[in-house]
């Protein structure tokens, strides 16, 4: 039973593979049974796929794009906006199984289709997965989410993170042995014989400022405490968006450290929130967001900084280990989703997150991927969909 | 300001970590505690547990307060792979079969496996339409000891229903269970180990008593051997002089009739001839030539019997340390012995001996004595007063069979089956060792035969007694070798 991981920037998609591949093979001695790849958008999702045929058809696979580049314990790696990234598994005594399915309007169905797709293909059709990985076109996670939890229920963890690409133009794209897309969800149910454990955080504190939503419909707000929702968020946000038009426009970059939370519970006498990422003005003064609001949902102004966003992702590995009860020699690799706001918060800073992650794991190997949506399991142990927040998923001997 | 903010921030940040921290050790040590409150209460209802159905019920009885399933049974794998359900909280799952599918056989490796959808899973498809309207989700555990391998299913009615937290649970549970297991079976063991241990001890103790009563009979057979060679000595030369004494005697009277006759011729002048009259009549001469004879007789007659009892008593004890096996015929052996008991019979019973002439058998005679002197005594011991005692042979194919039987006061039937144990007697203290029979039954036992018993309280009693005619090869080997 080991983990490995690998990785490219060399020109052309299949010399980025073989390289990657042959990387793998030699530090795993031999094919994995599992294998994650994670690229970016300048590696089409359609040559990889063809690529994999090389792969023997035991070799289960799942993987997406990521945001202008990949982590693995060796660095950052982006060049040109080019990364492969690959996580191998062999684990004899363990199941794992992959499936997928087109959203074509119903992201729900969609999620459990690929769900039972999956878990047929694990071989151990009805039973109940340790943890279930998810990768899913941006936009609609909290129906995927809610297919999952139909085939499954909320008790099992799930983890995941929504594909990206490098310009935010819908060029993600997900891919599995059966092939690529841009619109489909993809799910890993995994059943291994190793132990796994996982946390999903933010690195963001609450202020002051909250109102309750009075209008929304989907992902945008168009209310708070019955005023416009732009206008409040201007406010609460002092002069961050004093650049930006009365009739708005794109936000994403300006409000990485500004969401909105939205609190989920309480952890003793401590609130716990999940982030909203705004991404738009809009020119009727509503308020465009990430993830999904509703009518009397309470929003609260996070904040957050650099150094935070910095230094969480080694907290939330080292939150997983603690949460799982593993001893650092008996670590054997991570797979972390760090949202790709963050990362471009704080993307001068890259080569610290890794060296986090490093300490944290203890040099063991692991990939990072930057997405455009988080999913994990917050404090009251079921599965949401939150922005701006970053999860890894440990496995230990 | 910025510096003083960022300083608030971090410190605010770390307020809420800390606290983030706490109460999630808190979360942890409360799991903590109640799990090893669980595994305190499964261990104390584990060492209750004497088989493996007490294992089941007080497992799952502990177990439902921390997996609130709704039914739970316990399937046995059987040699043929195939399993069985062999006990469980509700009727609907008692005597189900299943077959060792790659799910269940995985469990018997020792994985426990939670089904969220007990519908997809090829081993409960199989199941009658009530047990899986009742069960859509279950957690399968192991429960293996060195002999037993058993899968414990926890099951509800609701889909998805069991939880991760659950099965590490039972992941803690499991080896509790399997201990409990492996020590009952350590205890069954150790049990069926004393009673072997007892079983051997008292066969050692009964082949100790038979030692004892064998070198017992030894030293009365060489104690009777030299009583019998000085008293057949003297009797010898008894009954050698009464012969000839007899023929002396006849002389005499031959010679005494002839001076008689002479006598009658005389003249009764003749001096002395009636003091001789007179003295004739005195010693009472007719009397006394009758009388001389028959005392002879008698003393003859004594002299025999002291011969043959003499005999009796070398042929009854004649096995002394050196008995083989031998072709002896357990009629005569019978009249010896009721040669020796005749004493303890006349008095109180009838005896009725009904020989059928059986054929000599291959035995140790003076053992089979011994039985048939146990049987005897016992028959008579039995009667007050007036009673009968049968003594019979009989032949059946292979074997004979001896009887003794009487009309005494019977057996009461609760002591019937004890009264060949050691020491088990209702004579009075003093008068039996409560050996007797236990002895008998382990001789007849070395002959490779065996003992019917019949009796009714206040009707009398029956012992018989068969015996092969020919030892079986192994088994005269073996008896031969204990017997030397």
């Amino acid at each position: 039973m080991n983990i490995a991981t690998s990785w490219s920037t060399a020109t052309g998609t299949r010399a980025a593979f073989d390289q990657a591949m042959t990387r793998l093979h030699d530090r795993m001695g031999g094919y994995p049974g599992y294998l994650l790849v994670y690229f970016t958008e300048s590696y089409p999702a359609e040559e990889l796929h063809a690529a994999l045929a090389m792969l023997p058809p035991s070799v289960k696979v799942q993987g997406c794009s990521s945001c202008l580049g990949v982590m693995t314990e060796e660095g950052m790696h982006a060049e040109d906006g080019r990364a492969l990234g690959l996580l191998g598994i062999r684990d004899e005594l363990g199941a794992y199984g992959v499936g997928a399915a087109a959203l074509a309007g119903d992201p729900r169905a969609a999620a459990r289709a690929a769900l039972e797709a999956a878990l047929a293909d694990s071989g151990r059709p009805g039973e109940l997965p340790d943890i279930v990985w998810l990768n899913a076109a941006p936009g609609h996670e909290e129906a995927v989410l809610q297919g999952v939890c139909d085939v499954v229920g909320r008790n099992v963890p799930v983890l995941g993170g929504s594909a990206g690409d490098n310009h935010v133009a819908g060029a993600w794209r997900l891919l599995t042995r059966q092939g690529a897309a841009g619109d489909a969800v993809v799910v890993s149910v995994m059943m291994p014989a190793l132990h796994v454990s996982s946390s999903f955080q933010s690195g963001y504190l609450p202020t002051t400022s909250s109102g309750i939503v009075t209008s929304a419909t989907g992902r945008i707000v168009h209310a708070i405490d019955g005023r416009p929702a732009a206008a409040v968020y201007r406010e609460w946000t002092g002069s961050l968006l004093d650049g930006v038009p009365a009739a708005g426009g794109n936000v994403l970059s300006l409000t990485t450290l500004a969401p909105l939370g939205r609190m989920l519970g309480t952890l003793g006498e401590v609130p716990f929130y999940t982030l909203s990422h705004p991404d738009a003005l809009l020119a009727d003064g509503s308020l465009s967001l990430f993830a999904e609001v509703a009518a009397g949902e309470q929003l609260v102004l996070m904040t957050g900084s650099k150094e935070r966003l910095v230094a969480r992702a080694g907290r939330v590995a080292r939150s997983a280990i603690d949460l799982g009860g593993f001893a650092a020699e008996a670590i054997l690799g991570a797979v972390v989703v760090y949202c790709a706001g963050c990362m471009l918060t704080v993307q001068d800073r890259l080569p610290d997150v890794v060296a986090e992650l490093n300490n944290a794991l203890g040099g063991k190997p692991f990939i990072g991927i930057f997405t455009f949506g988080e999913q994990g399991c917050m404090l009251d142990g079921h599965p949401s969909h939150g922005n701006l927040m970053i999860s890894a998923m440990v496995f230990s001997e | 300001m910025a510096a003083s903010d960022a300083t608030r921030e971090i410190s605010l940040e770390e307020l809420r970590e800390t606290m983030v921290d706490l109460e999630q050790a808190r979360r942890h040590e409360r799991q903590l505690r109640f799990e090893s409150e669980g595994l305190l209460e499964g261990l104390q209802a584990l060492t209750e547990a004497r088989d493996t159905g007490q294992v089941f019920d007080k497992l799952s009885r502990v177990l439902r307060r921390f997996v609130p399933f709704e039914d739970a049974f316990m399937l046995l794998a059987g040699a043929s792979g195939e399993l069985r359900t062999v006990r469980a909280t509700a009727p609907v799952f008692e005597g189900l079969h299943w077959r060792a599918g790659k799910m269940l056989q995985r469990v018997l490796d020792g994985q426990i496996v939670c089904v969220f959808d007990l519908a997809e899973v090829p081993e409960w498809q199989d199941q009658p339409a009530a047990v899986r309207n009742r069960a859509r989700s279950a957690i399968h555990a192991p429960l293996r000891s060195e002999t037993l391998n058993a899968v414990l299913v926890f099951v509800h009615a609701q889909p998805a229903f069991f939880t991760a937290d659950q099965v590490r649970l039972l992941e803690r549970f499991a080896p509790l269970g399997n201990q409990a297991l492996i020590s009952i079976e350590y205890r069954q063991q150790l049990e069926e180990r004393a009673r072997e241990l007892r079983a051997a001890n008292d066969a050692l103790e009964t082949s100790h008593l038979q030692l004892l009563q064998s070198e017992k009979m030894a030293s009365i057979g060489q104690l009777a051997a030299g009583v019998a060679h000085e008293i057949n000595n003297p009797v010898g030369f008894v009954l050698s002089n009464l012969g000839s004494l007899a023929h002396y005697l006849d002389d005499f009277l031959e010679v005494l009739s002839a001076y008689e006759r002479l006598e009658a011729e005389l003249p009764p002048s003749l001096p002395g001839l009636s003091a001789l009259r007179a003295l004739k009549a005195r010693v009472d001469l007719g009397y006394l030539r009758r009388d001389v004879l028959l005392l002879l007789q008698e003393s003859h007659d004594g002299c025999t019997r002291v011969r043959d009892i003499v005999q009796d008593l070398k042929d009854f004890s004649r096995a002394g340390g050196a008995e083989v096996w031998q072709a002896a015929n357990v009629e005569a052996g019978l009249d010896s012995t009721l040669n020796i008991t005749a004493n303890e019979l006349k008095y109180k019973a009838e005896l009725v001996k009904e020989f059928a002439g059986v054929p000599d058998i291959e035995c140790l005679p003076s053992q089979l004595n011994q039985v048939f002197l146990n049987l005897i005594v016992n028959a008579a011991q039995a009667i007050e007063q007036g009673g009968k005692v049968w003594v019979r042979t009989g032949r059946e194919g292979d074997a004979i069979w001896v009887e003794v039987a009487d009309d005494g006061r019977g057996i009461p039937a609760e002591n019937l089956g004890r009264i060949f144990d050691p020491f088990f007697t209702t004579k009075p203290v003093g008068q039996g060792t409560g050996l007797g029979l236990a002895l008998s039954y382990g001789i007849v036992r070395k002959h490779n035969g065996r003992i019917e018993v019949d009796s009714k309280p206040g009707c009398g009693s029956r012992f018989r007694v068969w015996l092969p005619i020919r030892q079986v090869a192994a088994g005269t080997e073996e008896t031969h070798r204990r017997d030397p």
